[in-house]
């Protein structure tokens, strides 16, 4: 069927556009809150990975009792402050307060307790705290290199190659291939934030396009014109498919636009510069262009079923649910391994998720892209035909 | 034309099960003629002009509209009426003019002839003053105005209209009330349903009286009194009511 041999739709298509494009809630949900959301995330991310990767100075309490020469070492090194306190629990209660990071307490005679192999350091940190789990597994690290320090001495003494104390050393290289999106943070988060707004976008307006149209009685009006149900039932679903790819592509343009900006702020989120492949683009497109068809018809259907707009909108807050879990779960998937898995390319919404993912890091996976589109398409005609079945049906569409 | 043949609806109610909102109605209306649907609220006379409008189907019987059949003809049927009600409102966010051109775009009208009908619908209804405004700044009297100009923006044969004073002032009561009669003038089929009876005995050449889904009497003015033996409208009513009441008490 196409689009100039209904009349009927093209018009509902286009009266519905003109009244959506003069709703402020629509131009703010669906427009202006995507730019500002990914706008927000992009700039908070932004700061997270501008303050992990600087160097952090961080405050260390160590007993007053410690060995006073290993106390002097530790006060040396530029990224410790170290503050001393009277006893352990002291340091601990600093810790609580958020005033330092670590607290540390040393035998007395750390040297001697050294040289005896029987040193023990007892350090208390919080692990709900980013910083103190990092300032923890930094002293981990240089009680490690003390160790082997201590032993490449022992092995000097005994006229023994001081080598053998790191015997074995580890080179990683980190071989991502630069294109795309590839190794930026916000690869996970893109696609989640795309799907998410595909639908909130034309959630923001549906309830009004079908059951507020019943509440407030044009719909009645509508019904007694000469255009069939089925093309006013397309009609919206049009007008809708085109708010909710708005929408999306309103996410999607906002990241072009503050990846290609290069801004000091940002440039840890693109490591390797914002680019993508022609096929990536059209990967996109197909996954968007069909998960929209998805959402529309779904969303429609539901607002054509509900009695009024506060009706709507309820069944729409539980729809939502069902997009959200799949959409999270696209940004975890990596920890689980099953990202191969054949299962994740029939997964509605989570193999959409993923086909935009792996487009935007120009990974074209046609496994993702196929079924994403197929299972799309298949939904999406199911839901369309539920949609014109409600619209045909006087007890769905009269009742208020 | 307007010809109902046995004409009956039943709704499904969850709580109440099966309702009868009308019960083989029979009623004719002529062009050039007002008919008027007298009746409680409640009385199933909206029930009866959404039937003959092709809003919903009836359950029994049937009805020519137009000269098509309201079940089998549908669209043409559509083609052919127009529908006024104070329940059916417009489209806030358009203007005047814009919602006359979607309901024109809905009638086939395209290019010219779309401009022609409306600047026609526009004068009859006088509307010129506010059509390029957002309807949803409009006035209750403009707002229908707006409402009778889509209505009649395809020059329907049929006018079916739904108490379309209700709420209104007196002013644009008197304005709904002198379009009705200046549509009979012009030879259209008007089919009238209210329940206030000084607008029944100013305007209608035929009345139909229901209650509780069924006809319970019919004739001019002049014959209801006659044959109850009344002298006023509001008299005859009531004691043409009353057995239908009784039977279903």
């Amino acid at each position: 069927m196409k689009f100039d041999t209904i009349p009927g739709a093209r018009q509902v298509f286009r009266k519905e556009i003109k009244e959506m494009l003069r709703d402020r809630r629509v131009l703010i949900g669906a427009f202006v809150m995507p730019i500002f959301m990914i706008a927000l995330f992009v700039f908070l991310m932004g700061f997270v990975m501008n303050t992990v990767t600087k160097k952090q100075v961080l405050e260390i309490a160590v007993t007053k009792d410690s060995d006073q020469q290993f106390l002097e070492n530790l006060k040396a090194v530029d990224e410790l402050i170290i503050v001393t306190t009277n006893d352990f629990e002291s340091g601990v209660a600093m810790l609580k307060e958020k005033r330092v990071k670590l607290v540390l307490d040393f035998p007395t005679n750390m040297s001697e307790a050294v040289a005896q192999g029987k040193a023990e350091i007892h350090a208390g940190f919080m692990r709900d705290d980013p910083l103190s789990a990092l300032a923890l597994n930094a002293f981990d690290k240089a009680i490690s290199q003390a160790n082997q320090e201590a032993i490449r001495t022992v092995l000097r003494n005994q006229g023994m190659n001081e080598g053998l104390a790191s015997a074995i050393t580890l080179n990683a290289e980190d071989r991502t291939e630069k294109k795309g999106m590839a190794g930026s943070e916000l690869v996970n988060l893109l696609p989640y934030l795309i799907v998410l707004w595909a639908f909130f976008g034309g959630m923001s307006i549906v309830s009004d396009l079908v059951a507020g149209e019943k509440e407030r009685g044009t719909m009645e009006t509508l019904l007694i014109s000469p255009v069939r149900r089925a093309e006013i039932a397309i009609g919206k679903i049009m007008a809708l498919s085109l708010i909710c790819l708005g929408s999306a592509s309103t996410t999607f343009v906002g990241i072009t636009v503050l990846g290609s900006l290069k801004l000091e702020m940002t440039k840890n989120l693109f490591p390797s510069g914002f680019h993508i492949t022609i096929g990536g683009v059209l990967a996109i497109l197909a996954t968007l262009l069909t998960l929209v068809f998805v959402f529309a018809t779904s969303m429609t259907a539901i607002s054509a079923y509900a009695r009024n707009i506060r009706e709507s909108q309820t069944y729409l807050s539980l729809m939502s649910f069902v997009v959200l879990l799949p959409a999270v779960f696209s940004q975890l998937i990596g920890f689980t391994g099953k990202e191969t898995a054949n299962w994740v390319s029939w997964t509605p919404i989570l193999n959409s998720a993923m086909s935009i993912r792996n487009a935007l890091k120009s990974e074209v996976t046609m496994s993702y892209v196929v079924g994403a589109v197929s299972v799309n398409l298949v939904i999406g005609v199911i839901c369309l035909w539920i949609a014109i079945r409600l619209f045909r049906r006087e007890d769905i569409l009269q009742r208020v | 034309m307007v010809q109902t043949d046995k004409i009956s609806k039943q709704f499904h109610d969850p709580k109440k099960g099966l309702i009868q909102a009308v019960d083989r109605v029979d009623f004719c209306a002529q062009p050039g003629q007002i008919t008027g649907l007298l009746g409680v609220n409640g009385a199933g006379k909206t029930t009866i002009l959404r039937m003959l409008s092709t809003v919903i189907r009836p359950t029994e019987g049937t009805a020519i509209v137009a000269g098509h059949d309201v079940k089998s003809e549908a669209a043409k049927v559509r083609a052919k009426i127009g529908f006024i009600s104070t329940g059916t409102a417009l489209y806030g966010r358009l203007t005047g003019r814009e919602m006359l051109e979607y309901f024109g775009g809905l009638y086939g009208y395209q290019g010219q002839s779309l401009k022609t009908q409306i600047e026609k619908a526009i004068a009859t209804t006088e509307s010129g003053d506010f059509a390029d405004q957002l309807c949803d700044k409009m006035s209750t009297g403009q707002k229908q105005r707006i409402g009778i100009a889509r209505a009649i923006l395809h020059e329907p044969e049929v006018l079916f209209l739904d108490e379309p004073t209700s709420g209104l002032d007196i002013l644009s009561s008197q304005s709904i009330l002198g379009f009705v009669e200046s549509a009979r003038d012009a030879g259209k089929t008007v089919v009238f349903s209210t329940h206030i009876m000084s607008e029944v005995e100013r305007l209608c050449d035929q009345i139909t009286l229901i209650h509780n889904g069924v006809v319970c009497g019919s004739g001019t003015l002049e014959d209801l009194k006659s044959q109850t033996g009344s002298t006023t409208l509001e008299q005859a009513f009531l004691a043409l009511v009353r057995p239908v009441e009784e039977a279903s008490a």
